[in-house]
C-alpha cells in the first residue's frame, strides 16, 4: 500500500516513514507541502499522512483541495501536527480529514490511528 | 499599533503642535503690535493673516495651549501604555516558549541517550551470544528486536526538533512584530531616523500573517492534547451519524 507523506520538516518526513516501515509498509512517496502532495497524489496512493503548517498550501487547505478530486475523495487522510486547539481540531474534520494525530506521538498512536483507517483505504 | 494607527498619532500629532505654534505666533504677532513682550522671534516663513490679540487674551491662549499640549502627552502616553501591554505580554510569552525550547531540548536528550543506553546493553548482550547454541538463537532474535524498538524510541524522541523549531519561529515573528512597532513609535518622534532603516535579507513570518508554525506548539501534555483530538473526533462522527 502506498503512503504519501507530507511534511515541510523533513526530520518528521523521516520519523513518520519510519513508523509506517515498523508497521509493516514499504511504498512512499513525500512532499514539503500540500501544493507539491497534489502534484504527486494519484490513484495509486492509497493512504495520506500530512502535516497542518507548511508553506505554500496547508494540510487542511491540501486536504480540501485532495476531496475536491474524484481520485481524492475517498482516500483516508491522518493529520499528524501540532496544533491541538478544539476549534483546529473540528476545523481540520470539516476540510476533510479522516483523524487526527497530535505531534509528539508514539509509534503506538500512529500505528492505532491507522490501523482504524485501514479498511477505507482498501 | 497598526501601522495606520501609528500614522493617524503622527498627523494628530502635527496638528496639535502647528496649532500651538500658531498660538505661540499670535503672541508674537501680539507683541509685534507693541503689547509688551520682549524680544519677538523672527518671522515665520510664510506668515498667515492674524487678528490683534490683547494682552487680556494671554491667560486663554496660554490656557489653550497647555491643554493642546497635555492632550497630546496623554495620547503618546496612552500609545506608550498600549504598546508595553502588547509587547510585555508577548514577550512574556515568547520567554516562556524559549524556557519549553530549553527543557525539551534536554528531555529529548536525556531521551536519546537512556536509549543509546538500553540499545548498548542489549548489542553487549548479542555479543556474548555470538556462536551460541541453537536454543540461545531465540533469546537473540528477542534482543534484536528489543534493539530495533530502543532505535525507534530514539528516532521519535526526535520529534522535539520540528516542534522546537516552530516554537522559535514563533519566537522570532514576536520579536520582529515588537521591534516593528518599536519603529513605528520612534518615527512619530523621530521619522528620519528609521528612514534607512535596513530590511531584513529574508521575510520573517509575522504573528498576523499565514504561519508555517504553530504559535502554541509545545511538546508537552502530548496525552490529553490527543485526548481532546481523540473526543472531537469521536464526537463529531456521533453527530454527523445522527
Amino acid at each position: 500500500m502506498k503512503f504519501l507523506v507530507v511534511d515541510d520538516s523533513a526530520t518528521m518526513r523521516r520519523i513518520v516513514v519510519n513508523a509506517l516501515q515498523r508497521i509493516g509498509f514499504n511504498e512512499f512517496v513525500e512532499a514539503g507541502d500540500g501544493q507539491e502532495a497534489l502534484g504527486k497524489y494519484d490513484e495509486s496512493v492509497k493512504f495520506v499522512i500530512t502535516d497542518w503548517n507548511m508553506p505554500n498550501m496547508s494540510g487542511t487547505e491540501f486536504t480540501k483541495a485532495l476531496r475536491e478530486r474524484p481520485d481524492g475523495r475517498d482516500v483516508p487522510v491522518l493529520m499528524v501536527t501540532a496544533r491541538s486547539v478544539r476549534e483546529d481540531i473540528l476545523t481540520a474534520m470539516e476540510a476533510g480529514v479522516n483523524n487526527y494525530v497530535v505531534k509528539p506521538f508514539t509509534p503506538q498512536v500512529l500505528k492505532e490511528k491507522i490501523d482504524a483507517l485501514l479498511p477505507a483505504a482498501a | 499599533m497598526t501601522s495606520d494607527r501609528a500614522h493617524a498619532l503622527y498627523y494628530d500629532s502635527a496638528a496639535t503642535l502647528r496649532l500651538v505654534d500658531t498660538q505661540l505666533d499670535d503672541l508674537r504677532d501680539g507683541d509685534a503690535d507693541g503689547l509688551g513682550v520682549a524680544d519677538a522671534a523672527p518671522a515665520p516663513v510664510a506668515p498667515t493673516p492674524r487678528a490683534t490679540i490683547s494682552l487680556a487674551e494671554l491667560p486663554f491662549l496660554l490656557e489653550r495651549a497647555n491643554t493642546e499640549i497635555n492632550g497630546l502627552l496623554a495620547r503618546l502616553r496612552e500609545s506608550r501604555g498600549a504598546l508595553q501591554a502588547t509587547a510585555v505580554d508577548k514577550l512574556t510569552h515568547t520567554q516562556a516558549k524559549l524556557r519549553e525550547v530549553t527543557d525539551a531540548t534536554e528531555v529529548a536528550a536525556t531521551d536519546i541517550l537512556d536509549a543509546c543506553d538500553r540499545a548498548s546493553a542489549k548489542l553487549d548482550e548479542l555479543d556474548a551470544l555470538d556462536g551460541a547454541v541453537d536454543t540461545e538463537r531465540a533469546r537473540s532474535a528477542q534482543l534484536r528486536l528489543e534493539l530495533r524498538d530502543e532505535i525507534f524510541t530514539m528516532m521519535a524522541a526526535l520529534q522535539f526538533q520540528d516542534l522546537t523549531t516552530q516554537m522559535l519561529s514563533h519566537a522570532t515573528a514576536v520579536l520582529t512584530e515588537v521591534e516593528e512597532r518599536l519603529q513605528e513609535v520612534a518615527k512619530i518622534f523621530d521619522g528620519s531616523a528609521f528612514a534607512d532603516a535596513a530590511t531584513p535579507a529574508t521575510k520573517v513570518p509575522t504573528v498576523r500573517g499565514d504561519l508555517t508554525f504553530d504559535p502554541n506548539a509545545t511538546v508537552l501534555h502530548a496525552d490529553r492534547r490527543q485526548a481532546v483530538a481523540d473526543e472531537v473526533f469521536t464526537t463529531g462522527r456521533t453527530t454527523a451519524a445522527a
